[in-house]
């Protein structure tokens, strides 16, 4: 029996590794891992306390080329390499935080509407839909504004205006679960209705859940770049790759001078992308069960 | 017979599909006749490859599939060396087929009328009105009544039945030779069968085509077929005239089968059931595949492949042991008797 | 009904009516009933196979669900082992109002309508109602909360036992299992609900039924799709049998099996009831197994019953026409019997809307003009023969 189990568990494994595109993904994740759990030995901490704030190298706004001290060059007299490898950090907290929360919102929300069906339902829904009509940057923008400048304040407006789709998945999901005969037949059994819930209903319902999460933490590090780069995001001078990206706004006319700083931090943002994407397809062919038939 | 009368021709028909487990021998050296005009049954079970058998003449197989051996001669043509090209003419033209899902069949976003028509347009030489008209004609020959309503009308509007009538219009437009039909009745009420089995007798009377009755039920077999093919694990068990069949099954397997069912004219307590499940097609036994769940299985049946051979004339069986069968069906009958 | 057999009543459908709505338009308003199960009442005696047949849309699977209460019937009464069930899974209030309706306001009418309670107790044809009368004039005399606090008093343990007595097997070997779940704890699922053992006797309990119904027990730790059709039907057959019911509803549990694994299934079935004294409702539209597995059968056209009888009367002697074309209409693996068949016309109208009088009639080849305007009752001709047709036995086969 164990030795059955076993063998499907390295058959998922097997045909995991045979493709090319998960392992690609696979091996990127790990390389952001690695940088972000590195961070101090890689690009060092900054010596006036905060880690999170890139030090002043230079009190000259003007971008400078990349040297063997600034591998990745400096500007708006931040080194650009600090940013990059410390932002790392604070990609994964932005992603993870506010997929995970905005998850278990939607969750929350859409299992609630599919269960009690009816006017909740139709009120839930109604709010989704409402949410889902604003603009989702000019939405998070209004709430950055309101909220403040900083990076826990971008967090909690991508969060209030994030859960929607994971409650529409949910809902979507539950209600097709439901009509499903083990549901019925777990009735039947006279088992309770939050225990159907828990036990036959979320187990086939959670796993698309997972996958678009994956896929969307690399799209919200993109968001909160996007309005870091607008100045609603991060405070200046923070380890983000979005705030690095702000501070080559001025510089738009002479890329000639500060590519770097466009360069490395929006490279490093599409791999990230890029690698959570290809997880989530990856993941999407593990958790299918006919893939294990 | 003589099979060089036949219409189509199957001999040794190997078809095999790449998967990523291995190779899966779907169909596994049939071999059978059809002859204009008459009606072929092709019964087994789920995963004996009767479907596949059908889809390898038509050349109808998806890209893991492969014809890994054997000839399909129809009409004196070697299919298989047939061009694509002409073989979009063949299909549809000379040979058709229905399936057991009209559903999935037809398409969705065209009616059913144009569906027809564009059967006729491909296959003949006339205009879009005149095709119209045979459309209409032949719906109202398949019996879906107000055809001249009908014919404007989107699969999903149609009941199950008057589906499944459309398909047969839309395959028998071209007044093909050859038809299959692949569990056509399978999905439909008993009463709604009853309409359709005859409706598919007459028109193959008024037609003359030939009809491969591809089912697992061996009522309808009886119903409708004349020679019977009876398929166990990609392989013939055994081929005989309907009658025949019925009267003197020559395999194990067949009589299992006949035993299995549930009669409306008899009353027996207990069932006889065949024992086990179908081999893995990934991995059939040595020897006959049948020897799993055979009561009369021996070493040799476990070693070597039984070869389908003449019990009598227009019967052949693949089975090592015909004459114990013939006591052991003896011998039961006389105890239902008792 | 008159009592056809010694045994005892073990389930009554008492005009059991099931409806669902059709919702359409912004607001989700009611446009339309669909009418699956529309006033039908047969009896399940102990120990017995009760076949219900027809084809699909006749509400054979509704009336099943609605019986196990895996969909709420829109009226009608459910009686288990003499109890009155219907209000069990009702929300309170509505089974408040239920028990009003049905009983204490009944009764008060009858009382006034016959002078005493005594007259009103005796104007009960069936046992059933008589006891519940008795108990309400006699035992809680006429106290109308007292009475409906003691019908609603244990619900919860009433429901639980409802549910050990009366289990399901489904149609569909792949869906009917959570494919995420492993065996032992699909099987054992009930046993825990139940209470019925704790920790490692579960897993004893599920390896006995395991073998009971010819599993491995050594297989109790895979998943669903490890097993081939038959086996998980086995699985299904499993999960219900471990509460040791005394009813099963077999929900066209061989339909979607090979001839030789349904050979097998039915067997089993067979093995079991003879075993565990099980009663069950064997829904089905395969005439040829309702009739090997049934000792009585209903036939059910439109979301009503057409002819109910004993399984010998039936396919021996049909009454209602419909019978009559469906037995006919059935290919029988015999090729020297070429029979003349009667082939219905057309096809199953929509249950939304279904035909006025007898809901046969549009098909019926012997229908005349009394057939369309009025709806003929189920009635008794003989010896527990049912049948609703003004025209019994008048087309012949």
């Amino acid at each position: 029996m164990a030795v059955k189990r076993k063998s499907e568990f390295r058959k998922i494994m097997k045909k995991y590794w045979k493709n090319g595109t998960a392992v690609l993904g696979t091996c990127l994740l790990v390389f952001f891992i690695i940088v972000a759990v590195f961070a101090p030995q890689i690009a060092g901490v900054n010596e006036m306390g905060n880690n999170y704030q890139i030090p002043r190298v230079s009190w000259s706004s003007k971008p400078i080329a990349p040297t063997s001290e600034h591998p990745f060059g400096v500007i708006g007299g931040r080194d650009i390499f600090y940013g990059v490898v410390w932002g790392t950090r604070t990609a994964f907290r932005l992603g993870l935080i506010i997929t995970g929360f905005s998850a278990l919102i939607g969750v929350a929300i859409g299992s609630i509407s599919a269960y009690f069906g009816g006017w909740v339902d139709e009120i839930l829904m109604r709010i989704v839909d409402i949410f889902l009509s604003i603009p989702f940057l000019v939405a998070a923008m209004v709430m950055t504004t309101i909220l403040g400048k900083g990076l826990d304040k971008v967090i909690i407006a991508l969060i209030i205006f994030g859960w929607m789709s994971t409650a529409r998945l949910i809902r979507g999901n539950i209600l097709q679960a439901r009509e499903e005969q083990y549901v019925l037949a777990a009735k039947a059994l006279g088992q309770k209705d939050w225990k159907i819930i828990m036990k036959h209903i979320l187990p086939n319902t959670i796993f698309p859940v997972v996958v678009q999460m994956s896929m969307r933490i690399g799209s919200y590090v993109i968001t909160a770049a996007g309005l870091s780069f607008l100045g609603v995001g991060a405070e200046p001078g923070y380890a983000d790759w979005g705030t690095i990206l702000s501070y080559s706004r001025n510089w738009m006319t002479m890329l000639n001078e500060s590519w770097f700083a466009i360069v490395f931090p929006g490279t490093a943002m599409v791999l990230f992308v890029l690698a959570w994407n290809l997880v989530g397809d990856a993941l999407r062919d593990i958790f299918d069960p006919r893939m294990r038939s | 017979m003589d099979s060089k009368n036949a219409l189509l021709q199957v001999k040794d028909l190997r078809t095999y599909f790449h998967t990523e487990d291995g190779i899966v021998k779907a169909v596994d050296g049939v071999t059978f006749d059809v002859y204009s005009g008459e009606t072929l049954g092709i019964v087994g079970e789920s995963g004996c490859g009767k479907s596949v058998t059908s889809l390898s003449v038509m050349r109808l197989l998806d890209e893991k599939g492969e014809i890994a051996g054997g000839k399909i001669i129809f009409e004196g043509r070697d299919v298989m060396a047939i061009p694509e090209s002409q073989m979009m003419k063949i299909r549809g033209n000379d040979m058709a087929m229905i399936f057991q899902e009209p559903m999935t069949a037809l398409n969705p976003v065209f009616t059913v009328g144009f569906q027809i028509m564009e059967a006729i347009l491909l296959h003949q030489d006339v205009n879009k009105e005149q095709a119209r008209t045979m459309a209409i004609d032949m719906l109202r020959k398949v019996g879906i009544p107000e055809p001249e309503k009908r014919v404007d009308e989107y699969p999903h509007e149609l009941s199950g039945g008057m589906r499944q009538r459309a398909m047969i219009a839309m395959a028998l437009s071209c007044n093909p030779k050859l038809l299959f039909a692949d569990e056509p009745t399978t999905a439909l009420d008993v009463t709604i069968q009853a309409q359709i089995l005859e409706l598919m007798k007459s028109l193959q009377e008024q037609y003359g085509m030939a009809l491969v009755m591809i089912t697992h039920d061996l009522g309808v077999i009886a119903e409708m077929a004349q020679r019977v093919v009876v398929m166990y694990a990609g392989k013939v068990v055994e081929y005989a005239e309907v009658l025949t069949l019925f009267k003197k099954p020559r395999h194990p397997y067949t009589w299992g089968l006949m035993n299995a069912i549930p009669k409306l004219d008899e009353d027996k307590e207990v069932l006889y059931n065949i024992p086990g499940v179908v081999p893995d097609p990934l991995d059939f036994p040595d020897g006959c595949r049948f020897n799993t769940r055979c009561p009369l299985a021996t070493d040799k049946c476990r070693k070597e492949e039984p070869p389908l051979v003449e019990v009598e004339e227009n019967h052949t069986s693949a089975c090592w042991y015909v004459d114990k069968l013939v006591e052991m069906i003896k011998v039961s009958r006389a105890g239902e008797g008792a | 009904m008159s009592k056809i057999t010694d045994s005892r009543l073990l389930l009554r459908a008492d005009r059991l009516v099931k409806h669902f709505p059709v919702r359409a338009g912004v607001f989700r308003r009611v446009v339309a009933q669909v009418k699956a199960v529309d006033d039908i009442s047969f009896d399940v005696y102990e120990k017995e196979t009760l076949g219900l047949v027809g084809e699909s849309g006749c509400g054979k699977t509704t009336a099943g669900m609605s019986v196990l209460r895996l969909y709420e019937p829109t009226s009608g009464r459910i009686i288990m082992e003499g109890e009155d069930t219907t209000y069990y899974f009702m929300p309170a209030l509505k089974a408040q109002k239920y028990i009003r309706d049905i009983y204490i306001d009944r009764f008060t009418e009858l009382k006034s309508k016959g002078g005493s309670a005594e007259a009103a107790i005796q104007s009960f044809q069936n046992d059933f109602d008589r006891k519940i009368a008795e108990r309400y004039f006699k035992e809680f005399n006429e106290d109308r909360n007292a009475f409906v606090r003691s019908m609603l008093s244990n619900r919860e343990e009433k429901r639980k036992a409802f549910r050990r007595n009366a289990q399901i097997i489904f149609q569909d070997p792949f869906s009917s299992l959570n494919p995420r779940m492993r065996v032992r704890n699909i099987i054992g699922e009930g046993a825990r609900i139940h209470g019925l053992a704790t920790g490692s006797d579960v897993l004893d309990k599920v390896a006995d039924i395991m073998t009971k119904v010819g599993l491995s027990k050594d297989h109790m730790s895979r998943f669903p799709h490890e097993f081939s059709g038959g086996q998980r039907q086995r699985i299904g057959v499993a999960r219900a049998l471990i509460l040791n019911p005394k009813l099963i509803v077999c929900d066209e549990a061989v339909s979607a099996l090979d001839v030789s694994i349904q050979a097998q299934i039915l067997n089993l079935l067979n093995d079991l009831q003879k075993e565990f004294g099980l009663t069950y409702l064997f829904i089905a539209h395969d005439l040829g197994v309702v009739k090997h597995v049934s000792r009585r059968v209903a036939v059910m056209y439109l979301g009503k019953v057409a002819e109910l009888a004993d399984k010998k009367k039936l396919f021996d002697d049909p009454l209602h026409p419909y019978t009559v074309s469906l037995m006919s209409a059935i290919p029988e693996a015999n090729p020297e019997k070429k029979k003349q068949r009667i082939i219905l016309q057309g096809d199953v109208p929509s249950p939304i809307n279904p035909p006025s009088g007898c809901r046969f009639h549009p098909r019926c080849p012997i229908a005349k003009e009394i057939c369309a305007r009025e709806e003929p009752q189920l009635q008794d001709v003989g010896g527990g023969h049912f049948v609703s047709c003004f025209f019994p036995g008048q087309l012949k086969r």
